[in-house]
């Protein structure tokens, strides 16, 4: 098991989950017994604190930096709001931890650690969720965050009114189906005991909770500052975060923030004195602005000038790439010939060498579980390029002259077109025959009419939530909102619904294998792998990390010679 | 004709025209393009080859692994794909083009010489198109109706008829009062018989003015929706569609500047003929009746 390496409290007393008393390796132990969160988790602390203690500060390392500079992130997006339940941007979405925290917060690995909550108790059947604040936890506007206002911010997050993407994180909590069908005015299992105390009760036990807990959509927010800034809060967080907003131009599309200097861990984080956020910028742009120094960090390096970078030492050393929680696959029209027969998806699968996708910055795994999560293994029965078992397959089910229609969505990005070009030409390599057609929208704009019009089609799929309960509902369950293709698999249903609920994070990790085993034998698509993630930064940009579901650490970066 | 000069001209005018002898040279290369690829062409064009990537993974540039052109971001060939592209360059200047030009004779014939309520609805009709958004009515048809190569061209058709058409009406009405007309008229001729017997073969000129001078428009809005994805599909080699799998390549400038060159040059061949065609016609230096 691995042990956070900024955690103090190796040798203090923590609060277990059966409420006794314990060190944190029986903690830990507890924990592992229930499986809520795994072992990177930061230890419960059971005494008040009065002052931070810099060890248990979550996130990735962050010691012996220098205080003082400015940092400048760019990005593609055309525009950014900064409401958490409105971010849907990269510039936006993957800025908000800057600016908003909540009770957990995930580290590199996508592991939630405590962040805003000091310890959190969990009862033994896994049920009751109890978070004890931090003391001090300040909003930017010079009031005090208490229990009610995160109460009232998970709420809100999950609330029928806003009718939010991440509603259904959350609905293991007690109420949930009365509150989203408007029966009743709040979320019965969400409760404030007091100041400093959050109480969340699960009708069933959620393996995902302290992982949900930890994206932007459910960090607290001042209700008081959302209701006086109304629309405006989009361009005007307050929250509880390490940087304070100083001024927003949508006309330049230029952000500036600064550090807050009551912010939970003030002295310690933030390092910058201020960070700008630029967003519409191309992707050139952003890769020439960073190697000029005009930028210091861009996430959106595109991977036609990857090359470039790793033929230069200097810039070499400053790009780093990870797989993102960014799903790529093309679907296949299952109800229908002739793509309702397995052995023609397989072949399809067989067919296509992924591998040549890798330079279009793809990771080709062949899985459908980026490699970061829950579940991935390594022994997955992935399709390795095989056209003779293709054509044998294809002869096997009697296709000799077979022509697929291809859907190309979203295909603007170039990248979609390219990987279509490269599956005509493997197909084409046994036997048979494409047609690709391009379409500007996306697949999700047409929904289930897809499967009328084309045998196959790309689709994508960015994970809001690291956990892979995420995908195994939205991309093949039956009738789940990605899956347009028909594809429907009862018994694999009941295994991703049952998964939910396993709490041991060994068990449920074997569970998820499992499930996508079967998958891949199952075909429903033909599986590509995973986006990556393309940084640079510049040469004065320290300690930087990057993770898939946060992507940046702007509290811990630091500027050399600040 | 690279000897310019019309009937009556001394041999002084009659001297070497070197535009005249470009144009045909350009479009004369990109028609023996369209017409044998696969004998000019060094490699399949929809293949990516075995070398076609450095080991890196980048496009080859030009004159770099015995690619003249260098590699696209699949690997292959860059000459083969311009000069397959050709193919599709040229039936879009040549197809549609036809297609437009008859259907607006037709319209300028059945309006110019009808005339009455059968001439105001039809012109009507043909300057209320001229007020549309072409490109963008271009955009949404194939958007509805699929983007396969015989939906562009007819929608290319569709959306160039109306400017020739009005220009041609004016030249029927003018043609429909001239004397041999009225000879025709008088010694019995029917109506179908005058507009194709005595009034058509007197549009032949313009025709070919508009023709050529279409054609590079042609190439020009084919390119533009291929580009937007709205054009011929992928694998097919297109100009257009080869300009847009660069956006993302701006560092590798070849990748750009060959489809774009060629296109230039097809463009401008087919001007340069216009601009002949029409220097040479009847109808050069008058004021064409609208």
């Amino acid at each position: 098991m691995k042990v956070s390496h900024n955690n103090s409290e190796l040798n203090t007393k923590l609060t277990a989950t059966t409420g006794a008393s314990t060190t944190r390796r029986g903690l830990l132990l507890g924990a592992s017994a229930l499986g809520f969160f795994g072992a990177n988790m930061v230890p419960m602390r059971a005494l008040a604190q009065t002052a931070i203690d810099p060890e248990t500060i979550p996130g990735p390392s962050w010691a012996g930096g220098a205080m003082g500079g400015r940092g400048i992130n760019v990005w593609g997006d055309s525009r950014v709001d900064f409401d958490p339940l409105l971010a849907y941007g990269r510039a936006d979405y993957y800025n908000l931890a800057n600016f908003f925290r909540g009770l957990t917060y995930l580290s590199v690995g996508s592991e939630p650690q405590l962040d805003l909550a000091s310890s959190v108790e969990i009862s033994a059947d896994g049920l009751v969720y109890t978070f004890k604040l931090r003391d001090g936890i300040m909003f930017h506007h010079g009031r005090q965050a208490v229990a009610e206002d995160f109460r009232w911010s998970i709420e809100r997050a999950v609330s029928p009114e806003k009718a939010s993407w991440v509603q259904g994180f959350m609905t293991s909590v007690v109420g949930y189906d009365d509150f989203v069908a408007g029966a009743v005015p709040g979320l019965a299992g969400l409760g404030a005991l007091d100041d400093r105390t959050i109480v969340i009760t699960l009708s069933k036990p959620d393996a995902r909770l302290l992982s949900t807990l930890g994206i932007p959509p459910f960090y607290v927010l001042p209700r008081d500052e959302v209701e006086r800034l109304g629309d405006e809060f989009l361009t005007h967080p307050v929250g509880t975060g390490p940087y304070k907003w100083v001024s927003y131009d949508g006309a330049n599309n230029q952000m500036i923030a600064a550090r807050f200097e009551d912010y939970i861990y003030h002295g310690h984080l933030p390092y910058l004195d201020e960070i700008e956020v630029r967003w519409n910028v191309t992707s050139d742009i952003q890769y020439l602005q960073v190697v000029r120094g005009d930028a210091d960090l861009s996430l959106g390096i595109p991977a036609s000038v990857v090359p470039d970078i790793m033929a230069d030492a200097a810039l070499a050393e400053r790009f780093a790439t990870l797989d993102a929680l960014d799903v790529s696959w093309w679907a296949f029209s299952v109800t229908k010939p002739p793509f309702n027969d397995v052995r023609v998806r397989q072949a399809v699968n067989l067919a296509f060498d992924r591998s040549r996708a890798s330079v279009f910055g793809i990771n080709p795994t062949g899985h459908l579980l980026p490699p970061s999560l829950l579940g991935f293994s390594d022994s997955a029965p992935i399709y390795a390029h095989d056209p003779d078992r293709a054509r044998a397959l294809l002869a096997e089910a009697g296709l000799t002259d077979l022509e697929l229609k291809i859907g190309v969505f979203g295909a603007t990005s170039g990248v979609s077109v390219r990987i279509a070009q490269l599956i005509a030409q493997d197909l084409e390599a046994v036997g048979i025959r494409t047609v690709l057609e391009q379409r500007q929208e996306t697949a999700f704009d047409i929904g289930s009419a897809l499967s009328d019009e084309y045998d196959m089609w790309n689709m994508g799929w960015g994970m809001g939530l690291p956990d892979p309960s995420e995908l195994t509902a939205s991309l093949f369950g039956t009738g789940g909102a990605a899956n347009f293709g028909g594809y429907s698999n009862p018994a694999l249903d009941a295994k991703a619904l049952d998964a939910i609920s396993i709490t041991d994070r060994d068990v449920r990790a074997v569970a998820y294998a499992e499930i996508e085993a079967e998958l891949l034998r199952d075909a429903p698509f033909l599986f590509v792998g995973v986006a990556q993630l393309n940084s640079l930064r510049s040469a004065r940009l320290q300690n930087f990390a990057f993770d898939a579901a946060l992507w940046t650490y702007w509290d811990r970066y630091w500027v050399a010679g600040a | 004709m690279i000897w310019s000069g019309r009937k009556g001209s001394t041999a002084l005018e009659r001297r070497f025209r070197p535009d005249i002898a470009v144009g045909c040279v350009i479009v004369g290369a990109f028609v023996l393009c369209a017409i044998l690829p696969g004998v000019l062409a060094p490699h399949d064009p929809l293949k990516s080859l075995p070398d076609g990537l450095t080991q890196a993974g980048a496009p080859r540039p030009p004159l770099n692994g015995g690619f003249i052109l260098g590699t696209d971001a699949l690997g292959r060939d860059l000459l083969s794909r311009v000069i397959y592209g050709a193919r599709v360059a040229v039936m879009m200047a040549v197809v549609p083009n036809l297609i437009a030009l008859s259907v607006a004779t037709l319209i300028a014939l059945t309006a110019g010489y009808g005339r009455g309520i059968v001439e105001a609805v039809l012109m009507r009709m043909t300057e209320a198109f001229l007020v549309l958004p072409l490109f963008l009515i271009a955009m949404a048809v194939i958007a509805t109706f699929g983007s396969s190569t015989t939906t562009v061209v007819l929608t290319l058709a569709f959306v160039s008829w109306s400017y020739p058409a009005r220009v041609l009406h004016g030249e029927v009405r003018r043609l429909s009062t001239s004397l041999h007309v009225e000879a025709a008229r008088s010694l019995g001729a029917g109506a179908i018989r005058i507009a194709l017997r005595h009034i058509l073969p007197h549009l032949m000129p313009l025709l070919v003015v508009y023709f050529t001078m279409n054609a590079a428009y042609m190439v020009m809005l084919e390119a533009g929706l291929a580009f937007l994805g709205f054009g011929v599909q992928p694998p097919t080699p297109s100009w257009g569609l080869m300009l847009a799998d660069a956006r993302d390549q701006f560092f590798r400038p070849w990748l750009i500047m060959m489809p774009g060159a060629s296109l230039a040059l097809l463009c401008i061949g087919f001007s340069l003929l216009g601009n002949t065609a029409e220097r040479n016609s009847p109808f050069h230096g008058q004021r064409v009746l609208l």
